[in-house]
């Protein structure tokens, strides 16, 4: 019996293998979206894309609504990766001229286009209800937030990750098959 | 061995003229006034024999030490020094007649000790080859060791005892006239008392078998209490020996019960360990299935993002026919794309593979999940069933117990009766023994007497009578060839009388005769005996009667005895003889004896043993 799963966070969406949908392009776009939809007409860099998409998947752990996704002992370990899989979510939004990159005097930023209302409307799935429940908290509490404050909030829950992935990684040795 | 000799007595202090009176080794006389100090020179000789005092006399003033000088057996020269009125006296290896005193060889105390050779006493006591003797001192057979003081009376003789009524040999003192009689023997004969074994007197016996009884008579009565309740000897047995019967009985049940109990236990170990061993695989199981839940969530959480990016990607295709939404290739390039998802149908087809992939594992796991279940379930059943038996066995246990306690407590019970059965036959066999020990102590309690020890021999005083006798015939007493002396009077006898009955002229004659042939009696049989014999005053100066007196013929010897008993000293049978006298001897001694005249004349000859005062 295996305890790994497709969705394993450390899987790196690479757009030539791409052997699983899961954290692929499309996904991660999704979400990306729904984040610069909620935020419009605000627009947000790729940092601060990648604590907020973040924090919308781990709402329990910033004292939210229960999380989206199932709590891992490994998810302090994503974000090096999340920003991979953010810039090709981007990308394909952009494409899809779902999303608008500009420039700033902050640097690169995006913002929703026009039609990405209507997309998000037209996903029907209980996943992308709750998704847009999780997207709304999120941005609500913490969009306006600067990057720094962010990035501590982050950094505080990522200590008590890694204490947790500690812990966890001991009981798993004991009892280990 | 010949025995020791007097040579000199010798006074010294500050500021005064040493005074020294020389002896020669057969015969000496100081003569002389009364008040020239002859008395005091005998005095001064039994002091330094270990005399506790000397009597202080006005002329002593200014002097402090006093010399004795000695010839030991050995031919060797001794001095013995003491100061005056002090306890010690020092041995000088050598004739010492002058200040200043050098530090003696050793020094000695002047009372006798039987564990301590330190003192003057033991010192001429091995000189003359009595060391360690022991003298009878009571009718019980006492005995105490023998001192040179013990021998000192019987050599030295002062004017007072050469005139008493008491006899020679004895001090008048009753309590100590049995060691004296005891000293004598030991002179006489050669044998001392030390063998001679002390008996208890008898009230001291009387006392001890008194307290005998009364300790018995304690214990007796305790014993007879301890048996107030007790039934006869016979009785107790048969009671016992039934108890023994009963307490076997029990002991087996109690064994039996308490194996019983042991094999149990055991078992109730066993099986608690294997509970322990079910609660360890249930913890595992635990562990297991909360981790397969985590599992099965995600599982949970893949399928429906999948189906939300289904819906996307299809929305996303709808939107952009032409250029890969995915890889943005233009139409005409797309054939080169290898990636999966160029068009909406192969990106369906992967979703949908995925979907299915994680539906069959998510079903697995369930599966899993429900095998851990049901493990679970058997376990807690196994658990139950386990702690069941356990119970039981518990129960088991405790009713043997309950069992088993009374059991013990009669036992116990059974036990303590025993013991007091044991007690009282205990109690009866010392009964037995005490009044056993009872009987004989009235039987042990019969006095003993004394062995009487042997007395003075017969022999040996008829021997000493008849050179007595034979003296005083040499020197002219009348009745001299019929005296004696008597074993049951202890005194000498001359003629009919006791010397104690004559007058004292006879007396002081008779106490000479006894105490010079004792001297010669000894040295002629080799028997120990000190060698020199001290005689004050032995023949009492004529005096004329007064007018109308009537003069008792014992008072007044016939001029011819002191003649003849000067001439008697002067044989030279190995004894030297010191005679202090007032007249002189009438005829003129051999040039071998020492002559000592003291005038009491200033200005002539020598005036006493002390200088005249105004001489100085």
């Amino acid at each position: 019996m295996t305890t790994q799963s497709p969705s394993d966070d450390l899987a790196v969406p690479d757009s030539e293998s791409l052997s699983t949908p899961l954290n692929s392009p499309v996904e991660v776009g999704v979400r990306v979206l729904m984040i610069l939809t909620e935020v419009f007409p605000e627009q947000l860099d790729v940092d601060r894309l990648v604590l907020l998409d973040h924090g919308v998947l781990h709402t329990a752990d910033l004292d939210g609504p229960e999380s989206l996704h199932p709590d891992l002992p490994v998810r302090a370990g994503e974000l090096g990766v999340k920003r991979d899989a953010i810039e090709a979510g981007l990308q394909l939004l952009i494409r899809s001229n779902l999303a608008e990159m500009t420039a700033s005097s902050e640097g690169v930023e995006f913002r929703a286009g026009e039609r990405a209302d209507s997309f998000i409307a037209f996903l029907s799935s209980g996943y992308a209800a709750t998704l847009h429940d999780r997207v709304t908290w999120v941005t609500e509490h913490f969009a306006d937030r600067s990057e720094n404050a962010l990035r501590r909030e982050m950094r505080n829950i990522f200590v008590s990750w890694s204490e947790e992935f500690h812990r966890r990684s001991l009981a798993e040795g004991d009892v280990g098959r | 061995m010949s025995p020791l000799k007097l040579t000199h007595l010798t006074f010294f202090g500050t500021n005064v003229e040493r005074v020294s009176v020389e002896f020669g080794p057969v015969a000496n006389v100081v003569r002389g006034p009364s008040d020239t100090g002859k008395s005091f020179i005998v005095d001064a000789l039994d002091y330094m024999l270990g005399a506790r005092t000397l009597k202080d006399i006005i002329e002593m003033e200014g002097y402090s030490t006093v010399l004795l000088g000695l010839l030991l057996p050995s031919g060797e020269p001794v001095t013995l020094s003491r100061s005056l009125g002090r306890q010690k006296i020092g041995l000088h290896l050598r004739d010492v007649r002058s200040e200043p005193l050098e530090p003696p060889a050793q020094t000695l105390n002047s009372t006798h000790s039987a564990n301590d050779n330190a003192n003057l006493s033991s010192y001429l006591l091995a000189q003359i080859g009595l060391s360690d003797k022991r003298v009878r001192v009571n009718a019980l057979n006492a005995t105490r060791p023998l001192s040179f003081r013990d021998i000192a009376h019987l050599c030295v003789v002062d004017e007072t005892r050469m005139q008493s009524e008491v006899a020679p040999a004895l001090s008048g003192h009753r309590t100590s006239k049995t060691a004296e009689l005891s000293t004598l023997k030991l002179l006489l004969q050669g044998q001392d008392d030390g063998e001679i074994v002390e008996v208890q007197s008898p009230s001291d016996r009387r006392q001890i078998t008194r307290a005998k009884s009364e300790v018995l008579d304690q214990l007796l009565a305790q014993t007879e209490v301890r048996l107030s309740s007790a039934k006869d000897p016979v009785e107790v047995r048969t009671q016992l020996a039934r108890l023994n019967e009963t307490i076997g009985q029990h002991s087996g049940t109690i064994e039996s019960l308490i194996n019983e109990r042991g094999a149990l236990a055991f078992r109730l170990a066993d099986i608690e360990r294997q509970i322990v061993e079910q609660r360890q695989r249930h913890g595992e199981i635990d562990e297991l299935t909360s981790r397969f839940g985590l599992l099965s969530a995600k599982y949970a959480s893949d399928l429906a993002r999948l189906e939300m990016i289904a819906e996307a990607g299809a929305l996303l295709g709808f939107f952009q026919p032409g250029v890969c939404v995915f890889c943005g290739a233009e139409p005409d390039h797309q054939h080169l794309n290898d990636h999966v998802a160029t068009d909406s149908t192969h990106f369906r087809e992967s979703i949908s593979a995925e979907q299915r992939k994680t539906a069959l594992l998510s079903t697995d796991l369930l599966d899993a999940i429900g095998d851990l279940e049901g493990e679970r379930a058997e376990l807690t059943a196994l658990e139950s069933g386990l702690q069941h038996s356990a119970n039981g066995v518990r129960d088991t246990i405790r009713s043997i117990e309950t069992q088993l306690a009374p059991q013990q407590v009669e036992l116990r019970t059974l036990l303590g009766l025993r013991s007091v059965l044991d007690r009282q036959l205990a109690d009866f066999e010392q009964l037995e023994t005490l009044n056993a020990m009872k009987s004989a102590i009235v039987v042990a309690g019969q006095p003993e007497s004394a062995e009487e020890p042997q007395g003075l021999q017969a022999g040996a005083l008829a021997e000493l009578s008849r050179l007595i006798a034979q003296r005083l015939t040499n020197w002219g007493v009348p009745d001299g060839d019929r005296a004696r002396f008597d074993r049951n009077e202890q005194d000498l006898i001359l003629g009919e009388q006791r010397r104690s009955a004559h007058g004292k002229g006879v007396r002081a004659i008779l106490h000479a005769a006894f105490t010079i042939s004792l001297a010669e009696f000894c040295v002629s049989r080799g028997l120990p005996h000190p060698g020199f014999v001290v005689l004050d005053s032995p023949l009492v100066t004529y005096r004329p009667p007064d007018p109308g007196e009537t003069v008792d013929p014992d008072d007044v010897l016939d001029p011819s005895v002191a003649g003849k008993f000067y001439a008697d000293i002067q044989r030279n049978f190995g004894v030297q003889i010191l005679v202090m006298e007032n007249t002189e001897p009438p005829d003129d001694m051999g040039g071998d004896s020492f002559d000592v005249p003291f005038t009491k004349l200033p200005g002539q000859g020598r005036y006493g043993f002390f200088p005249h005062p105004i001489e100085g």
